[in-house]
C-alpha cells in the first residue's frame, strides 16, 4: 500500500491544512466568488456544494492555483501563498481530478497514471532516453507507485488497455488513479460521480473513502449528489452566487433554511 | 450388469516416472506435506508457485514454499488448530490459500474449500456439516459473509484472511490477519522446533486429505471424503500417462473448491513437482495465460469457446490480405492440422504448407492466445463443440476431452495422444475400470475412489458398491474402438416404445453445435420414435438470409420459411447419418422436426435461468405441437401465451410446418464408408 504522507487526525482538535479567507474573484464584470472564507482539515472530506453556476468549480481553480484571486488569502500548510501556479501547486501535493476527463486517450491505463509521476521525477528527457543508472532506478520506484495506485483501484485488467477505449465510470477511475499516484496530500475532486450509474457511484464512494482513511489523504470535492456528499463528508461548505452561504457537518447544513432556498427557490412576494 | 468391461493400462507398463516412484509414494512419501517436504530437501531451488502481484510475477521455491507451509501450521497451532478438526477455505486462486490446504494438512486437520461465490446460506450449511473451528479466506468480501452467519455457527470460532484492504476497521477479537498468523508461527516454531515435523510424520496416506462439497443440483451438497493415498495415486498415474514432469507449468483459475482445480493445480503439483502460477485476478485471466504460456492447461468448453470467438471477431475487423491469409491458412490447418498433430501420414505438399502456415499465422495466433507451448490442454465438463475442438488441434494445440468427478480424484477417462475424437472422452486412464450397468450406466472403479460422503452413509451405500464401483450418474455407450461415450445424465435417458436408448440430450447436444440451431428440444420416451422442436438461431440465420437475399421481418416469419426449413433439414440429416453409425443409437435418428415461431425464454419458464431447457414444461406447454409430431398433418396451429417485459400477456398463434427427415440404416453407413 502506499504509505501514508500524513496520518489521519483523531480526537478534536483539527490542524488546518487549507486556510481560504476573503477570497473574491472576478472576471470582467463577472463577480465568480465573493468574500468566500473556509478552511480545510487535515484528513478531511470536505465537500463544496451549490447550485450551477455557484461558483464551486472557480474555487478549486482558485485552490489549485489556475486562478488567482483578486483579492484574499490562501494559506497551504501554514504557509501564505504568493504568486501561484498549478505545477506549483501540484509539486506542493494538491493533486486534481477534472469535471470533463482530461486524460491523454491514446495512452494506456498505465501511461496515464504514470504521468501523474511526471513532476517527482528528478532526471532530464535524455536521462530517461538512456534508461540507465539512476533514471532506471527512478523510472522502476515510480512504476511501482503507480502499481499499487492500479492493485488499489482493481483497474489490473485494463492496465495495458487505450484509455479511449474504455467505458466512462473506468476513465473516471484512471483519473482517480493518476491524481494518486502523485501521493497527495490534498485531493480535489470536480463531480467525481457526474454521470455514473449507481453501480459505479458505489465504487467510487468506496475508493474515496479508502483514500481517505488508507493514506490519510485530506479530500475536497465538489458532488452534486446530496446522497453522496452527506454520507461521504464530514463537513459541507455551500456557495450560490460567488458566496458562502452555509458551513458546517452534513446536518447542520441540511437544516439550514439559506441553503434550502438557495436549492428550492423563494417565492418573491411583493 | 452387461459384460463391457474396460480398464487402462496397468500402472507398471509406462516408461516414464515421475519424480517421486510408486513405491516411494506408498511406504514413506504418502502424504501432501511428505511429498512437499521432499520437494523442498531435494529440489529447493526449483520455483513451486508464482503470483502476478503489483504487475509483476513473484516467484517462491519449494524451499521458500515449505517455509511459509511450517509458519502457517504453526500459526494455526497455536491458535489451537488440532488433528481431525476442519479448516474452511474460501476465496479465488491465491498462492497463501494453497499453502493454508498444506499447513492445515501437516497438523492432520481436514482443508474444505469452497467456491468463492457462494452466498452465505451455502456457507452455513458446509461450515454446520464439515463442524468448522477455523475459516482461512480471502478478502473482506468472504469475511463479511462470515461474519453475517456467524451466530448461526456456533462452532466457527476462528476467521483468517489473506487481504487486508478495508478490513482496517474491524476489531473483532477472532478475525487475524494472515501476516500475524505467519508471525506467530514463526514465533511458535522457534520455540517447538520439532513439533511440525512430527505432526508431519504422524499423517498416514489413508487420512482423510480433504473434503470436496459438490454442489448437488437437487437436494442438499455432499462431502466428498479423499485420502491423501488416492488422489496421489490417481494424480501419479495421470501425469505418467501424458509424461508430465518437473519443468511443466499450469494456471490456477478453476474454483479451488472444484476437484479439477485440487487435482491439477495442487495434487498433481506436489506429486510431479511443477510449478503452478496464479493470475493477477480473475478479470486478468487471458492476459496471464498469454504473458505465462503453460503447458498444461484445462478449462471448461465455455473458455475455449471464449477464445475463439474474441480471436473470430478480431479477425473480422482487420484487413482483407490479412482475412483471406487467415481463411485460406486456416482451412488448411482444418483439413491436415489434426492429423499431423496425431502423427498421421500427410502429403509431403500439405506438410510444406502447413509449416508456412505455422510461420505466418498458427505460430503468432497461439503465441497471442497464451498457447505456444501447451503440452496437454484439457477440456471437461461438458460436451464441447466439434469445430471448437477442431479449431484448437488444427493449430497444434494437443487439446483432449477428458471425463471425471469428485468422487474419481477427477480421472476417469482421458483421449490418448493420436487418438482423439470430437466426440468421445476417451479410455479409462491406468489403474481405472469402468463397465456399463444394464441401463448404460456407467461405474467405474479405480485407486482414486472416494472414501465415503461426510456423515452421509445412505448415500454413500447408495453410490459406491461393496466392491469399490462407484456409480457415476451418466449414461454412456463404448464404442468398438474402446471409447467411451457419455450422452446423458442416466436418469434422463428413456428407451423409445420398440426399446431404443433414446437420449434426449446427446441429440439435442449435437444439434446446438450447429450454427444455424440455437436450441433444441428433444422428444421420445415411450413413443415410436424421435422428433424435435427446434429454434433457430436469429443471429446466424438472419446472416445467411442476408447473404442470399431472403427478405423478412420477424423471427416468426424467418422461421416459418421453407428455405430455412430446408437449411435445417440439412443438419438434421447430418446427425442422422451420424446416429446411424452407432449401433446403439441407430433407431433413435429424429423423424420428423419442426421449427418453433418464438424463442424459448427463461423469462417464460421454458428455459433454466442458466440455459438449460426445462423438457417438461415445454412438453406440457406445446402439447398441441408434439401430438402434431406425432400426427400424420404436416402442419399444427400452436398458440401461446407471452409475459411482455411490463408483465402483460399476449397471445402468438402460429401455424408451424413439419417436416420429415431422411433416415438412415446402419448398413447404408458401412457401405458408404
Amino acid at each position: 500500500m502506499i504509505e501514508a504522507e500524513s496520518a489521519p487526525i483523531q480526537g478534536e482538535h483539527k490542524e488546518v491544512l487549507l486556510d481560504i479567507a476573503e477570497v473574491s474573484l472576478a472576471f470582467g464584470g463577472v463577480q465568480a466568488l465573493s468574500d468566500v472564507s473556509f478552511d480545510i482539515y487535515k484528513g478531511e472530506i470536505r465537500a463544496i456544494i451549490g447550485p450551477n453556476g455557484a461558483g464551486k468549480s472557480s474555487m478549486l481553480n482558485v485552490i489549485n492555483g489556475f486562478y488567482h484571486p483578486q483579492k484574499g488569502t490562501i494559506k497551504y500548510k501554514e504557509e501564505v501563498r504568493k504568486k501561484m501556479s498549478p505545477h506549483k501547486a501540484a509539486s506542493q501535493g494538491i493533486s486534481r481530478t477534472f469535471q470533463n476527463i482530461a486524460l491523454f486517450k491514446g495512452m494506456t491505463t498505465l501511461d496515464n497514471i504514470m504521468t501523474g509521476r511526471i513532476l517527482k521525477m528528478r532526471r532530464g528527457l535524455l536521462w530517461q532516453a538512456l534508461y540507465w543508472g539512476p533514471a532506471r532506478n527512478e523510472e522502476i520506484i515510480n512504476r511501482e507507485i503507480a502499481e499499487q495506485v492500479i492493485d488499489f483501484l482493481e483497474i489490473e485488467a485494463i492496465r495495458k488497455t487505450p484509455v479511449g477505449k474504455l467505458p466512462y465510470g473506468l476513465q473516471k477511475r484512471v483519473e482517480l488513479g493518476r491524481a494518486l499516484a502523485a501521493k497527495p496530500d490534498l485531493l480535489l475532486l470536480d463531480e467525481p460521480m457526474a454521470g455514473m450509474n449507481v453501480e459505479e457511484k458505489e465504487d467510487m464512494c468506496r475508493f474515496i473513502i479508502d483514500v481517505n482513511e488508507e493514506f490519510g489523504t485530506t479530500i475536497a470535492l465538489i458532488e452534486h449528489d446530496m446522497g453522496v456528499v452527506m454520507d461521504l463528508s464530514d463537513r459541507v461548505v455551500v456557495l450560490n452566487y460567488g458566496r458562502k452561504i452555509a458551513d458546517g457537518t452534513p446536518d447542520q447544513v441540511r437544516a439550514n433554511q439559506g441553503v434550502i432556498d438557495a436549492y428550492l427557490g423563494v417565492s418573491h412576494s411583493n | 450388469m452387461i459384460d463391457v468391461k474396460l480398464a487402462g493400462k496397468s500402472q507398471e507398463a509406462d516408461a516414464i516416472k515421475p519424480l517421486v516412484s510408486d513405491a516411494m509414494i506408498l511406504s514413506e512419501v504418502d502424504t501432501f506435506p511428505k511429498l512437499l517436504k521432499s520437494h523442498s530437501m531435494r529440489r529447493g531451488s526449483s520455483v513451486a508457485m508464482r503470483e502476478k502481484d503489483f504487475g509483476i510475477w513473484q516467484s517462491w521455491t519449494w524451499h521458500e514454499v515449505a517455509e511459509e507451509v511450517t509458519a502457517l501450521a504453526n500459526g494455526l497451532a497455536s491458535l489451537g488448530l488440532a488433528r481431525g478438526d476442519s479448516v474452511a477455505i474460501i476465496g479465488d486462486n491465491r498462492p497463501r490459500l494453497y499453502w493454508t490446504m498444506a499447513g492445515a494438512q501437516s497438523l492432520g486437520a481436514i482443508p474444505v474449500p469452497m467456491y468463492q461465490d457462494s452466498v452465505a446460506d451455502e456457507i452455513k450449511f458446509v461450515l454446520d456439516h464439515a463442524s468448522v473451528r477455523f475459516a482461512v479466506v480471502e478478502d473482506q468480501e468472504q469475511v463479511d459473509k462470515l461474519l453475517s452467519i456467524l451466530d448461526e455457527c456456533p462452532l466457527l470460532e476462528t476467521i483468517i484472511y489473506d487481504q487486508p484492504r478495508g478490513m482496517r476497521n474491524y476489531t473483532q477479537e477472532y478475525l487475524y490477519n494472515m501476516d500475524d498468523i505467519l508471525e506467530l508461527g514463526r514465533n511458535f516454531g522457534r520455540d517447538n522446533p520439532n513439533y511440525f515435523d512430527a505432526e508431519v510424520s504422524k499423517g498416514k496416506g489413508k487420512d482423510t486429505s480433504i473434503i470436496l462439497y459438490t454442489s448437488g443440483t437437487t437436494g442438499k451438497p455432499k462431502g466428498v471424503v479423499l485420502t491423501h493415498e488416492a488422489i496421489i495415486q490417481t494424480s501419479i498415474n495421470a501425469a505418467n500417462q501424458e509424461g508430465l514432469n518437473e519443468k511443466d507449468e499450469c494456471l490456477a483459475y478453476l474454483p479451488m473448491a472444484w476437484v479439477g482445480d485440487h487435482v491439477l493445480s495442487y495434487a498433481q503439483s506436489y506429486a510431479v513437482g511443477f510449478c503452478v502460477s496464479c493470475p493477477e485476478s480473475p478479470e486478468t485471466l487471458l492476459t496471464d495465460l498469454r504473458e505465462l504460456g503453460p503447458t498444461y492447461f484445462f478449462a471448461p468448453p465455455r473458455i475455449y469457446e471464449n477464445i475463439l470467438t474474441s480471436v473470430m471477431i478480431r479477425m473480422a475487423d482487420s484487413s482483407k490480405i490479412k482475412r483471406k491469409l487467415f481463411e485460406y491458412f486456416m482451412a488448411l490447418a482444418r483439413r491436415v492440422g489434426p492429423d499431423i498433430l496425431d502423427n498421421r501420414p500427410v502429403t509431403f505438399i500439405n506438410q510444406v504448407m502447413y509449416s508456412i502456415g505455422n510461420l505466418l499465422i498458427y505460430g503468432p495466433l497461439k503465441n497471442t492466445l497464451g498457447f505456444s507451448r501447451i503440452r496437454v490442454g484439457y477440456t471437461a465438463g461438458e460436451a464441447i463443440g466439434p469445430d471448437i475442438f477442431t479449431f484448437y488441434r488444427s493449430l497444434g494445440v494437443n487439446l483432449k476431452q477428458l471425463y471425471g468427478s469428485t468422487e474419481a480424484s477427477v480421472f476417469i477417462t482421458v483421449q490418448p495422444n493420436g487418438e482423439v475424437k470430437p466426440d468421445t472422452v476417451g479410455v479409462p486412464t491406468p489403474g481405472v475400470e469402468i463397465k456399463l450397468t444394464e441401463n448404460g450406466e456407467v461405474m467405474f472403479r479405480s485407486p482414486g475412489v472416494f472414501k465415503e460422503y461426510f456423515k452421509n452413509p445412505e448415500e454413500t451405500a447408495k453410490t459406491k458398491t461393496s466392491e469399490g464401483w462407484v456409480h457415476t450418474g451418466d449414461a454412456g455407450i463404448i464404442g468398438e474402438d474402446g471409447h467411451l461415450k457419455i450422452i446423458d445424465r442416466a436418469k434422463d435417458v428413456g428407451k423409445l416404445s420398440d426399446g431404443t436408448m433414446f437420449a434426449p440430450k446427446y441429440i439435442e447436444n449435437k444439434l446446438k453445435f450447429f450454427s444455424h440451431i440455437k436450441e433444441s428440444v428433444a422428444f421420445g420416451d415411450q413413443r415410436e420414435f424421435c422428433a424435435v422442436i427446434i429454434n433457430i438461431d436469429s443471429e446466424a440465420v438472419g446472416n445467411w438470409a442476408e447473404r442470399s437475399g431472403v427478405a423478412y421481418s420477424s423471427y416468426q416469419e424467418l422461421a416459418a420459411m421453407p428455405a430455412v426449413y430446408d437449411l435445417i433439414q440439412e443438419d438434421v440429416e447430418q446427425i442422422n447419418s451420424e446416429l446411424a453409425r452407432e449401433p446403439n443409437l441407430v433407431g433413435a435418428q429424429i423423424k420428423r422436426f419442426l421449427l418453433l415461431h418464438k424463442e424459448l425464454d427463461a423469462d417464460d419458464g421454458e428455459l433454466t435461468r442458466t440455459r438449460k431447457v426445462r423438457r417438461n414444461f415445454i412438453a406440457e406447454k406445446y402439447s398441441s405441437a408434439i401430438d402434431a409430431l406425432y400426427g400424420i398433418e404436416n402442419h399444427c396451429q400452436i398458440s401461446t401465451e407471452l409475459m411482455f417485459e411490463d408483465g402483460r400477456k399476449g397471445l402468438i398463434t402460429a401455424n408451424v410446418m413439419i417436416r420429415d427427415a431422411r433416415l438412415f440404416d446402419l448398413d447404408d453407413q458401412m457401405a458408404a464408408e
